[in-house]
């Protein structure tokens, strides 16, 4: 068996923390989109916070999430990581087809994963453009449209020039649609390791254990 | 042969069946004989009809306007005539007598309803309000010490011919000081025909406020020159400016005149409303509001304004309740965003729950962070004098718009008046029920409002300025999510939008070339639709994938 270490703690710490404000910002955000549940909770006797609290909360925990993104920019930034690991490079491209085929027909004839990840790069082509898109692309949406929602008397210039609440609204929902979209594919994904739990392990303990011949199914 | 001719012109002029002699009358109307009145004429020329006598028993009245036509004529605009008074119920027409004067028919009239009553009737004769004047004016007598002289530039102190308020008082003030014993006399002199009498006597604004009598002033100094000068005449009639207003105001439109409220010089009280207003009032009374706070209607509504209350916005209503609750803001701040709240709602939205409340829609102008609503006149000059409105946006002419029309007006409109318009909104009381017992709402839930649900949905109405007034107009459909870009893009209340399992089972039904257009008509609540129907189709997928992962045992 080989250790083969993929996270270091800064990022096992800030996935853990990252992970607990995503989770709260769903739950609230959807009963702020959905304020009818709050209806349902109180038939079925459930009970669930306010609604002007839970818009109490999001905003907050909003304001926890950009300061975690921040963070997190700013560390696989200076860190180099993210060209280590999310840069797209050309040599990855014909790799993408082969790595879709694998998760799509060959996981079930019992090819190998044609991907080995390494502290050199822990990501395979799919996984880049999927926490690539993720991490720069939706998550910055949806930080930037919910800061200007914290204050729209403040930022009533820029939302203006946007194009209105309206559109604004649009813009944080349909990246929060892709955001859960992505979680649901990542959490599906996570139990691909070599034995079903080894990626969350990794994430806890920063390595993964792997047989010195069989590389792992990721 | 003379004499032949002279028969025959005797012949010709001789009264055949017309003329017939006053001398004959007093033959058997002797008395008149001696009348006082209307002597020099003949009894025919005003018993008109008589052609022989005896004559008929039954005559025409006399023809008073043979001679007097013109006041015949003014008599028959008057009241009097109207009521069926003729000449000689005041004018005794064969004695040299004056005709009656007022007092004779209506003494010790009370004038209950005359403000300042005592003033009026010492100044004015009945005419000055209740006949049609000819000449009016005011003579403002100043008898000053015997000996003392006054140049003329102590009244007209900037040599411009006249004396307007500031120089008249700099003027009293003058006299006052250095004129002890002087007379200052005011003479309100109107000159009408006492037979035009009108049917409701003049309204205060004739004189206080149009000048329509009463419209010159004079100041005349009586020293040993003696010399006029003229003055501004409301400084000896006040000026009332909400008279101004008046007419414009509902209760004026409504033909109110001021005399129906301002039955006395007290002030104004609730029984004065009640008399139209009745059905309200009632409502109004048993409420805790009218028991403790404001107990009379003029403590909310000023019956002097032009605007009714569907003409305020938002801020302007609540500036009425927050005269006497100043602390709105503060007894708020449990709420998330007051401030916002009071930007877009009025008081009564929450705490009169009888009324209707509705989203009305209006067209705004947005100059950096100050929003305003546009006015008739900024509307007139695009779209040219005179417009009707409701007839460009809703070329159909029903009595509904759809956000689609709304939507393009408003894109026409930016096209013409700038980027910076838009379509705002609030939401505010349609229909007043008042009732305001509610205080102290313990329901504090957001999602009474913050829902697809709420009732205010049901009743929307795009709000038109037209000349003079504002004009409500529904607006199709129950959810503004569903309007159009152009419309609603501004407009965005937490919590509206909303994907029900009829709009799935809606778009899933429909035949594959319907379904883009039913699609797009649910506007933003594709949103959800989409979203939702990719994270089943995500699950069912990672479901599979799982499923055939046990299966293979990888």
């Amino acid at each position: 068996m080989k250790k083969v270490f993929l996270h270091t703690l800064t990022i096992r710490i800030w996935h853990w923390i990252n992970a607990v404000i995503v989770i709260a910002l769903m739950i609230t955000g959807i009963q702020i989109r959905v304020p009818g549940i709050e209806e349902l909770a109180r038939q079925m006797a459930v009970w669930i916070p306010e609604y002007s609290v839970v818009v109490m909360i999001h905003k907050y925990i909003g304001y926890a999430m950009a300061l975690s993104f921040l963070f997190w920019s700013v560390y696989i930034l200076a860190s180099g990581s993210f060209r280590t690991h999310y840069l797209l490079r050309p040599a990855d491209l014909p790799t993408l087809g082969k790595q879709a085929r694998y998760y799509i027909f060959g996981l079930f004839q019992g090819s190998e994963n044609p991907f080995i990840p390494t502290a050199e790069g822990k990501f395979n082509p799919l996984q880049k453009i999927a926490y690539g898109s993720v991490m720069l692309v939706i998550t910055p949406l949806i930080v930037i449209t919910g800061i200007l929602f914290s204050d729209i008397f403040f930022f009533r210039g820029v939302i203006d020039w946007l194009g209105g609440v309206r559109l604004l609204v649009a813009l944080h929902v349909v990246a929060s649609y892709l955001f859960l979209l992505n979680l649901i594919v990542h959490l599906y994904m996570c139990t691909m390791g070599h034995h079903i739990f080894d990626h969350i392990k990794a994430m806890i303990v920063g390595f993964e254990e792997m047989p010195e011949d069989s590389p792992s199914k990721h | 042969m003379p004499i032949l001719v002279i028969i025959f012109f005797l012949i010709l002029s001789s009264p055949v069946g017309a003329a017939v002699l006053s001398d004959d009358c007093f033959d058997c109307h002797e008395k008149f004989k001696k009348r006082t009145s209307h002597e020099s004429i003949a009894c025919t020329d005003c018993h008109i009809g008589i052609k022989e006598i005896p004559h008929e028993e039954k005559l025409a009245p006399p023809a008073c306007n043979a001679c007097h036509q013109k006041t015949v004529e003014r008599y028959s605009a008057g009241i009097h005539k109207s009521k069926g008074l003729e000449c000689n119920q005041c004018h005794e027409l064969h004695k040299k007598k004056k005709g009656a004067d007022c007092a004779s028919c209506h003494p010790n009239v009370a004038h209950k309803t005359l403000p300042s009553k005592a003033k009026h009737l010492a100044a004015l004769n009945c005419v000055a309000c209740h006949g049609k004047l000819d000449k009016s004016g005011i003579t403002a007598t100043v008898t000053l010490p015997r000996g003392a002289t006054l140049e003329r530039k102590a009244v007209d102190r900037d040599g411009n011919g006249f004396a307007d308020p500031a120089e008249w008082h700099a003027f009293e003030a003058l006299l006052d000081q250095k004129y002890k014993g002087y007379k200052l006399e005011k003479q309100y002199w109107a000159y009408g025909d006492d037979h035009e009498i009108m049917p409701k006597a003049a309204d205060c604004g004739e004189c206080h406020e149009k000048r329509t009598r009463f419209a010159s002033a004079v100041g005349r100094i009586t020293d040993a020159t003696g010399y006029s000068v003229p003055v501004t005449p409301s400084v000896f009639i006040p000026e009332f400016p909400s008279l101004r207003e008046f007419p414009k105001t509902v209760h004026g439109q409504k033909g109110v005149r001021c005399t129906d409220c301002h039955i006395s010089k007290d002030k104004i009280t609730d029984k004065v409303c009640v008399r139209c207003h009745e059905q309200v009032y009632h409502t109004y009374e048993k409420s805790i509001h009218a028991k403790k706070g404001a107990t009379s209607c003029t403590d909310c509504h000023n019956p002097h304004l032009i605007n009714t209350y569907k003409e305020f916005n938002a801020k302007e209503r609540i500036a009425i309740c927050s005269r006497c609750h100043k602390d709105y803001i503060t007894r708020h701040e449990w709420l998330p965003n007051t401030a916002l709240h009071f930007d877009y709602l009025e008081c009564t939205t929450c705490h009169s729950p009888g009324s209707e409340k509705s989203i009305v829609f209006f067209f705004a102008d947005k100059k950096g962070n100050k929003k305003s609503a546009l006015q008739y006149e900024d509307l007139e000059r695009v779209f040219g004098k005179d417009v009707h409105l409701k007839s460009v946006i809703n070329t159909y002419a029903e009595n509904i718009v759809k956000g689609e029309e709304i939507g393009r007006f408003v894109v026409d409109l930016k096209k013409k008046m700038g980027k910076t318009i838009f379509v705002d909104a609030e939401i505010l009381v349609t229909k007043v029920h008042h009732d305001y017992s509610v205080t102290r709402l313990k329901e504090r839930n957001c999602v009474t409002c913050h829902s697809p649900q709420a009732h205010f949905y049901n009743s929307m109405y795009l709000i038109l300025p037209e000349k003079d007034r504002h004009i409500y107009i529904p607006v199709k459909g129950t959810l503004l999510s569903v309007y159009p870009i152009g419309m609603a893009l501004d407009i965005y209340l937490l919590g509206e939008e909303r994907i029900t399992k009829d709009d799935i089972y809606a778009l899933l039904g429909k035949a594959p070339e319907g379904s883009p257009a039913y699609a797009k008509s649910l506007g933003f609540k594709l949103i959800d639709l989409v979203g939702v129907i990719l994270v089943i189709l995500v699950i069912l997928s990672i479901l599979a994938h799982a499923l055939l992962r046990i299966l293979v045992k990888r």
